[in-house]
């Protein structure tokens, strides 16, 4: 199902499988990570675009690179990350789907939650 | 007003009730699908009876019989409903049709805005925000400010959670049932309760993708906690006990379905289906007699 799926999804996915290995992974070893039937290329290309981005590092392993998920401050120059936030951050909110606004209450719950949990 | 034109409302109603009911036995993804299907169901039947109801009254005037040759003597001047029912229930179904249309305008008007999204992609922003844009290409954009909150893990966790919407999309469950609530704002709580229960499937597939739910919970309570100037403002209004609840379930044992849980949930739908089929047959009986020359 996923290899019907467009590259900017397949992106996602990827840095997913980066950020969860904490070691630089080569193209195919970022293919068995994936449950999915993707072509060796296909992996390579969008490993190529995530380090285009500066999502990525790479560093050259015998005849591959390895890809390590990379994200500092200064690879994000504001001339490359999108400029919609002065106008629409109220869109931006409305569009976030991983939270929610909270009150006091409950920032006070999920405190203990989190107390619990760790 | 005849009972056949409530008969298919009832049950629509009793189905509503119990999708309602079992969405808090079901699996998250259960949950979504069978709401889903109950609020489309709910619109069509509601909006077939204001058809009706509509094509009845107005059928009342007498110009407009003669005009589409229907037999009023076969009817003896009762089509069901009365005139100004007929003339209401129409004005109604062009005001459901307007708000419908306004919404689905400003969907595609918000897709507009992050349409270009290809990847994953980095805003500079102070609000700790990541969301799904799904599309012929498709993203995830997130925001620096979240980014440089969390550790890999956690950042894994949004990215699996994210994944999962576009995945699964649920964008399209959303927009369906968003729609129908823009239609029939009676709807909008089955529509709030879909979109908080695709939040919940995500959350149990990002945990099973990064193999933990606890790490999942943490992560969600983290990034509730981070400090945001601008969303703390509105945040009161917003209906909150989101976050909570869904951490409070990641915290609690995996739902699992019983099967009579399963079963009844089977009754619901096809006692869903009847209600609709039995109003598509009012209708079908409806045009047919006024056919009738």
């Amino acid at each position: 199902m996923m290899s019907r799926r467009p590259l900017g999804s397949l992106e996602s996915e990827i840095l997913e499988v980066l950020w969860k290995s904490g070691v630089p992974l080569t193209p195919s070893e970022v293919l068995d990570r994936l449950d999915a039937d993707l072509a060796y290329t296909t992996v390579m290309t969008v490993l190529g675009r995530l380090w285009g981005k500066g999502l990525a590092d790479r560093t050259k392993t015998g005849r591959a690179f390895a890809y390590s998920a990379a994200v500092s401050e200064a690879d994000f120059s504001a001339d490359r990350m999108r400029k919609v936030l002065d106008e629409s951050s109220d869109r931006l909110a409305t569009m976030s789907h991983f939270l929610d606004g909270l009150d006091s209450g409950q920032q006070r719950e999920l405190r203990r939650m989190l107390e619990d949990l760790a | 007003m005849s009972a056949h034109f409530l008969l298919p409302f009832l049950l629509v109603i009793v189905c509503l009730g119990s999708a309602w009911f079992l969405a808090r036995f079901l699996a998250p993804s259960v949950g979504v699908v069978t709401l889903t299907v109950s609020v489309m169901l709910a619109f069509c039947t509601t909006i077939l009876m204001f058809v009706q109801l509509g094509g009845a009254g107005i059928s009342e005037v007498a110009f407009v019989s003669d005009a589409l040759g229907w037999c009023r003597a076969l009817y003896g001047g009762d089509h069901g409903a009365p005139l100004f029912l007929g003339v209401v229930t129409t004005l109604v179904l062009g005001l459901i049709a307007a708000r419908m249309g306004r919404h689905v305008h400003r969907v595609f008007q918000d897709r507009n805005a992050f349409g270009d999204v290809d990847g994953v992609e980095v805003v500079r922003s102070s609000q700790p925000v990541a969301f799904a844009v799904p599309g012929p290409r498709g993203g995830v954009v997130i925001s620096s400010s979240l980014l440089f909150a969390l550790d890999r893990h956690e950042r894994s966790v949004v990215l699996a959670h994210e994944n999962a919407h576009l995945r699964h999309r649920h964008h399209l469950y959303i927009h369906l049932v968003e729609t129908c609530a823009k239609g029939l704002p009676l709807l909008r709580p089955f529509a709030r309760k879909v979109k908080y229960l695709t939040e919940r499937w995500a959350d149990e597939s990002a945990a099973e993708r990064v193999g933990s739910r606890d790490l999942v919970a943490t992560t969600i309570a983290r990034v509730a906690l981070l400090p945001s100037s601008e969303m703390r403002a509105h945040s009161l209004s917003i209906g909150g006990g989101n976050v909570v609840t869904r951490v409070e379930a990641l915290v609690a044992p995996l739902p699992v379905t019983p099967v009579r849980v399963t079963l009844f949930g089977c009754s619901v739908v096809i006692t869903a289906v009847l209600g609709l089929i039995l109003q598509l047959h009012h209708l079908v009986d409806f045009v047919t007699h006024a056919g009738h020359l």
